[in-house]
């Protein structure tokens, strides 16, 4: 019953974060265009890049120089509307699909969630699902290494690695492996009379 | 598989249908059926002790190995 319980929780859970995912993807696209239209509206929005992640925040124009602290070294912070367009571009797609795999991997830990309260963990779909999550989570991690700014002549490329979810690549993996044996040693309990 | 069962020859010679031995021995139809088409990959002495016993023979008779060519 605890078991069940916990479970359904998992998938609850699962389930608000793929729809937040989905609303989040939603805003950015919404923000995109909106940004398209309006740009002067956007004009107090910094965007600066610390250990490999993007932080948005908002500025005060007035106190502002033309272009403040530009990409220093520790401090990589720019307005927005300062950065190249191809800059905004990349990491708009950068976001996009980062969240669109993300919601990959959410909907295979559905998945897996689903047929473990079904009492049927040990199917070929699991162990597939498991390697999709390890290749998903492998590509978040490359496509998040590196982020690049370009404003005003000046070009910043941060490079880092998540470790987190190399770790969590390898885990799905290795799960994947210990679920193909599971399935072996189910397919073999089934077909013992 | 290089074991052959010979469930149904046993079955024949003690006029014993699919679902009289399934009742008798207390698995399911389903089950004896992978038995007896050969689908199964192992039998329980368990299993094979209730065969012999509701069929009146032994598990030579029962089980056969065949070299494959």
């Amino acid at each position: 019953m605890q078991k069940n319980k916990l479970l359904f929780l998992a998938l609850l859970v699962s389930k608000a974060i793929r729809v937040l995912i989905f609303l989040g993807l939603a805003l950015l696209l919404i923000i995109f265009i909106h940004w398209h239209i309006d740009r002067d509206y956007y004009k107090a929005v910094q965007i600066s890049v610390d250990n490999g992640s993007l932080f948005i925040s908002e500025g005060k124009t007035e106190t502002a120089q033309p272009v403040p602290q530009l990409l220093s070294n520790s401090s990589k912070r720019v307005y927005l509307n300062d950065l190249n367009p191809f800059s905004i571009y990349f990491t708009f797609l950068q976001i996009c699909v980062t969240l669109v795999l993300s919601y990959f991997i959410v909907r295979e830990v559905i998945r897996i969630l689903k047929s473990v309260q079904e009492l049927q963990p040990f199917n070929t779909g699991n162990i597939t699902s498991f390697r999709r999550i390890g290749y998903l989570c492998f590509s978040v991690a490359a496509l998040n290494c590196f982020r690049f700014l370009i404003a005003k002549q000046t070009l910043s490329v941060t490079f880092s690695v998540d470790y987190t979810l190399l770790i969590f690549m390898l885990i799905t993996f290795i799960l994947a492996e210990i679920f193909r044996e599971g399935q072996k040693l189910y397919e073999q309990e089934k077909l013992t009379i | 598989m290089s074991i052959i069962v010979n469930i149904d020859v046993m079955m024949a010679k003690r006029k014993m249908s699919l679902t009289e031995l399934s009742e008798r021995i207390g698995i399911t139809m389903a089950n004896l059926s992978v038995l007896k088409t050969g689908k199964a990959k192992a039998i329980r002495f368990s299993t094979l002790g209730a065969l012999c016993k509701e069929l009146n023979c032994q598990p030579g008779d029962i089980l056969e190995f065949a070299p494959e060519t």
